[in-house]
């Protein structure tokens, strides 16, 4: 079954960005994943949240799942579980059990990548008052739509008991014959490209390719282990939909536009600092990983030689062909990719934007140089969590515009970080 | 910051690694001293230490068994901390290094504390806007600091212009505020 | 000499980006003596699951996983997080004085 799964792997090149029988994937770090899933619950509150978080997945899964079963040959309710189970548990979500009849059923989860990482990070400091998982339930009801051929987005999932709130495993309830939820443009290699600028050859760019195809080798043999759980440089990793992603952060801060505008800025910028915990999490963990060791070389930590490490990285993970456009240290950072993760769904999907939407390329941006200038790497660093909040002790110097973005129109996403 | 001299209260003490004395009910730092070579930081040590009063207080009471300069012991792999109630609100903890007998260590903490009552001043510490705290807390215990008021803020729709000065707000704004950090935090409400 | 293993120890640290003991380092006192080491790894139940010939990784019994720098001899020791906290730190000087074990057995077969 992983065969099949990875026969459908494909990848746009001069855009860096990855797909899966034509849905878009990226890698993202259980530190992002978490972040912005509390962020879009602070957004709607606890239970609007979760509901747009289970459609998101619902909608971005059950896309990728049929398209694969169809392109497989799957027929059979058995052989579509399975796959709905090995892909789950390869792209390390966990293992997630689904046992559904015409009439109803349920799924279980072990180690499931939310709930077991919200534990791990934050179980010891502050108590969980509500599921962790909507991803898994989302995913759950479209394994259950593909397997008994039921209308799409219309099995409705609910998370009962979640390791996060000390249940001892997940469980989820599937509840089949509810009004289906309306289809949406579907955004893929051609809504990509169409959104997508040509590619830019900046600072370094042979040793950035170089890098990015060195490192998409290392990751094209990540897999989930025996519990379906990834863990890599020191975050667990999942390969997550785009379009899961994008939807939740597009349609939570609408939701927030309407109300308030200010409040749409306040939720602008923790969509930013999503990007931030990121890159300083896994961008960090890579730069001083041995794989980074064996493949580069040991990092020295100048302030070129970060910048453009990270957008190696950015490329390998599917998050755009970021390339340098300006580097000054001290002073000033441009990056430029054909288009991010971001821009392509807000193409296809929304009127075009009055504004820039990239915010994780923006919080991205701010971290990179976060990293090129504030992290003392010859000392071997902690990048800890506390670490982390002593950076943030004293304020972000530096400020971050985005001057072009694929949402308004522009040619090209591109930002600009100068200090404060 | 010593408004006490904390330094000749615990000149003959070679066991001892850190004291910091609290005022409360604001848990703030009103003075310290740390042995040379610790990296500890004596605001967050006495608030964390204040905090830990405050609880301590609330649980005897729920036994029905609160009194007035409770002792708290708390044993660590490598310290040993005393934290004493004084008399005007205060609260000292004391920091021994682990292997440090009992007896020495109350023997220490006798002397100790006789003369930094002595020193303390007798004025009632004055109680700052309830706001204050609340938010002051939310940055002590919230697991993304960093995040916190831009979560509070996104929560309640409170502009972040008013949450940097709490004192001004509203009492419907307070109320909101409070239940967005007990949300956060994953707890009923806040005891402050 | 370590107590256990009865070979020289080898200086162990937490990694830079370790989190809750789970990724920690030493240093291999030969980069000539990698290739062997990997052997000895794998004499020992340790099986490889490497992506590339620049870096090694091995997979323990109890998949904890060390992961070789052959041009360095870096070595990172990455604690299974099925390990409780509490005894990860443990576990890596476990997993050191093994290390220890196999460079001693690759200094003795050169």
């Amino acid at each position: 079954m992983l065969d099949k799964i990875a026969s459908q792997r494909e990848l746009l090149a001069e855009q860096s960005l990855a797909f899966i029988a034509d849905c878009p994937v990226l890698y993202h770090c259980h530190h992002f994943n978490l972040f912005l899933d509390q962020t879009i619950d602070d957004a709607l509150g606890g239970d609007a949240g979760n509901a747009l978080r289970t459609a998101a997945a619902r909608e971005a899964f059950g896309e990728l799942l049929t398209r694969l079963s169809a392109r497989a040959d799957l027929t059979t309710p058995p052989e579509r579980l399975e796959l709905a189970r090995a892909l789950f548990a390869a792209a390390g979500h966990g293992k997630l059990d689904i046992a559904m009849e015409r009439g109803g059923g349920g799924a279980t989860g072990e180690h499931l990548h939310y709930g077991f990482t919200w534990l791990d990070k934050y179980g010891d400091a502050v108590r969980r008052r509500r599921p962790a998982d909507a991803v898994a339930a989302g995913y759950a009801a479209a394994a259950a739509e593909l397997a008994l051929g039921l209308p799409p987005r219309s099995v409705a999932a609910t998370e009962s008991a979640c390791v996060a709130l000390r249940a001892p495993r997940c469980e989820f309830k599937l509840v089949p014959g509810q009004p289906p939820e309306a289809p949406r443009p579907h955004v893929g290699k051609a809504e990509s490209l169409a959104a997508a600028g040509s590619g830019f050859a900046g600072l370094d760019e042979a040793r950035v390719a170089t890098i990015a195809d060195g490192l998409r080798q290392v990751t094209a043999g990540v897999a989930g282990d025996a519990r379906g759980l990834v863990q890599a440089f020191g975050v667990f990793v999942t390969l997550h939909a785009a379009t899961y992603y994008n939807r939740i952060s597009y349609e939570g801060l609408k939701h927030v536009e309407h109300q308030s505008q200010a409040g749409a800025a306040v939720m602008e910028a923790l969509l930013r600092e999503s990007g931030h915990v990121c890159v300083f999490n896994t961008f960090g963990g890579i730069l001083l990983s041995p794989e980074w060791e064996g493949m580069v070389g040991t990092l020295e930590g100048g302030v070129a030689e970060v910048v453009v490490g990270c957008c190696a990285i950015a490329r390998a993970l599917g998050f755009g062909a970021w390339s340098v456009v300006r580097l000054e240290p001290g002073r000033e950072l441009v990056l430029r990719a054909p288009c991010t993760y971001e821009g392509p769904y807000w193409r296809a999907r929304e009127e075009r934007s009055d504004r820039p939407r990239c915010y994780f390329f923006q919080g991205a941006a701010l971290a990179i140089m976060q990293l090129a200038h504030r992290v003392p790497w010859k000392d071997r660093p902690g990048l800890t969590q506390e670490f982390y909040r002593k950076l943030f002790a004293a304020g972000v110097p530096w400020k971050v515009e985005e001057t072009s973005c694929v949402a308004k129109g522009d040619a090209h996403c591109e930002v600009k970080v100068t200090p404060v | 910051m010593a408004r006490i001299d904390v330094a000749s209260t615990v000149a003959d003490v070679p066991q001892l690694r850190g004291l910091f004395i609290t005022a409360m009910p604001d848990c703030l730092l009103f003075g310290s001293w740390v042995r040379e070579g610790e990296t500890w930081h004596p605001e967050d040590v006495a608030a964390y230490f204040g905090d830990l009063i405050r609880a301590n207080r609330e649980g005897l009471k729920a036994l029905g068994s609160w009194s007035a300069l409770m002792q708290v012991t708390i044993e660590s792999a490598d310290v040993l901390i005393i934290l004493r109630e004084l008399e005007g609100d205060f609260v000292a903890g004391f920091v021994f290094s682990r292997e440090t007998p009992l007896g020495m260590v109350r023997l220490h903490i006798k002397r100790m504390t006789d003369r930094l009552q002595a020193q303390l001043p007798a004025f009632q510490v004055q109680e700052r806007p309830r706001a204050v705290r609340v938010l002051e807390f939310l940055q002590r215990y919230a697991p993304d600091p960093h995040a916190s008021l831009l979560r509070v803020s996104l929560q309640t729709g409170v502009p972040l212009e008013t949450l940097a000065r709490p004192e001004a707000l509203a009492a419907e704004q307070l109320a909101a505020v409070e239940r967005s950090i007990a949300d956060i935090l994953g707890i009923d409400e806040l005891h402050l | 000499m370590d107590p256990i293993a009865g070979t020289p120890p080898l200086a162990l640290s937490r990694e830079a980006r370790c989190v809750r003991d789970l990724l920690w380092r030493c240093d291999l006192p030969v980069v000539a003596h990698v290739p062997a080491v990997l052997e000895a790894l794998a004499r020992r139940g340790f099986a490889e699951s490497t992506a590339g010939l620049l870096v090694r990784s091995m997979v323990g019994p109890d998949e904890d996983v060390l992961v070789v720098v052959p041009r360095t001899a870096r070595v990172e020791i990455r604690v299974s997080y099925l390990v409780a906290p509490e005894a990860r730190a443990a576990r890596a000087r476990a997993l050191a004085r093994l290390l220890a074990e196999c460079c001693g057995e690759a200094e003795a077969a050169t």
